[in-house]
């Protein structure tokens, strides 16, 4: 490696991790810019609560609420009403809208907003062309446990919702859309994966929870 | 073997802050990201896995969670901080370049293409990294980044145009 190009920041971050090369090695006892950047790297840092909150015990799973007849057609007729969710990605590419039914009242959830126990979770999808849907909740050690499947909609919200139980801790969906159905397996690597291609789009959401 | 929160957090979130602190301009916007990273790869079993595949997880995700975030910011209308200072280097110009025109960039190129540009250009990966790290063909990878390339030429000829 020549002084005047210098390794990727990926190269030096994987040094930093003890998986350098030693050509890389070489080129940063010459380099300041390389080597400062180490040295940020290498300051001590401490744990701070929020991380350290991750080591708790396995949150709550989303409880399946099967939907019929008439509360079918009553959360239906709540949805329609609402506008269209935002574009969360350009043109031509999937989306994902939450809907969120709180002491019977419909919103759409904007990414922030903390959701109750006891309130009702929707989802659409726009699919963009990718037939089959996918739908995860992360239990423990960040395992996903599939909770839906099926072909993508048409239009219009998945037909199943989810009520959020008592349990403390945010609740984090996966969702996967693809161009052929995914078994559980399949559908948990794509999502430790963050996969998005051509075949395969993801995306997880985390749904801060207040206690009750 | 189960990961240890404390020896993951050590390794892995110094790589994750200043990956995002590279990307974003606003601190806390870059620290908001960089917890998000941390926060999924803790709960993925990818932290179990060795360094280098790690590494490249948290670039895709990384970069993938500040692009979401610019949009949603262009969406809301907020403010755009002052970039920050980055270090020496001699892609420095470019780079600096580069990122002064992410915000503007973000919501008008696709995110795939703002990806792998991100990916060359603030982190200086070779077109093989990058296509490593996203899972796609270095053909690909050259092909996308064209695209980007004309893509921005265009965006920057049709705002030059509608200058009076």
């Amino acid at each position: 490696m020549s002084p005047e190009r210098h390794p990727s920041f990926l190269q030096l971050d994987r040094l930093a991790a003890g998986a350098g090369s030693s050509e890389v090695e070489a080129h940063v006892g010459g380099c300041p810019r390389c080597s400062g950047h180490l040295q940020r790297l290498s300051e001590p840092v401490g744990v701070p609560p929020w991380a350290r909150a991750l080591e708790k015990p396995p949150r709550s799973r989303w409880q399946l609420l099967a939907l019929a007849g008439p509360a079918l057609a009553c959360a239906a007729a709540l949805l329609l009403v609402l506008r269209s969710p935002p574009e969360l990605r350009e043109k031509g590419a999937p989306a994902v809208a939450v809907y969120v039914e709180h002491s019977g009242a419909v919103s759409l959830w904007d990414g922030h907003r903390a959701v109750s126990p006891g309130d009702r979770i929707r989802l659409e999808i726009s699919a963009e062309g990718l037939t089959h849907v996918a739908v995860a909740s992360q239990g423990a050690q960040g395992r996903w446990q599939r909770v839906f499947a099926g072909e993508s909609p048409k239009m219009g919200p998945l037909p199943q919702s989810w009520r959020l139980d008592e349990a403390p801790g945010p609740e984090v969906l996966g969702i996967a859309l693809s161009r052929g159905e995914l078994d559980e397996r399949r559908l948990s690597e794509v999502l430790r994966a963050a996969t998005r291609d051509a075949q395969v789009w993801t995306t997880i959401l985390t749904l801060p929870k207040e206690s009750r | 073997m189960e990961p240890n929160l404390d020896a993951a957090f050590r390794r892995y979130f110094p790589t994750i802050r200043e990956k995002c602190a590279r990307m974003l301009n606003d601190p806390v916007e870059a620290q908001d990201v960089a917890q998000e990273t941390f926060i999924r790869l803790w709960r993925s079993s990818i932290a179990r896995d060795d360094a280098p595949r790690v590494t490249g997880w948290i670039y895709a995700t990384a970069t993938r969670l500040a692009i979401d975030l610019m949009r949603r910011r262009r969406r809301q209308g907020a403010p755009v901080a002052e970039p920050p200072e980055l270090p020496d280097g001699a892609d420095l110009e470019r780079a600096v370049a580069f990122r002064q025109q992410l915000d503007r960039l973000a919501r008008r190129v696709p995110a795939r293409e703002l990806e792998l540009a991100i990916l060359e250009r603030v982190d200086g990966l070779t077109q093989a990294e990058i296509a490593a790290v996203s899972g796609i063909s270095d053909r690909t990878v050259r092909r996308v980044l064209t695209r980007f390339d004309e893509r921005v030429r265009r965006l920057l000829e049709s705002e030059a145009n509608r200058v009076p």
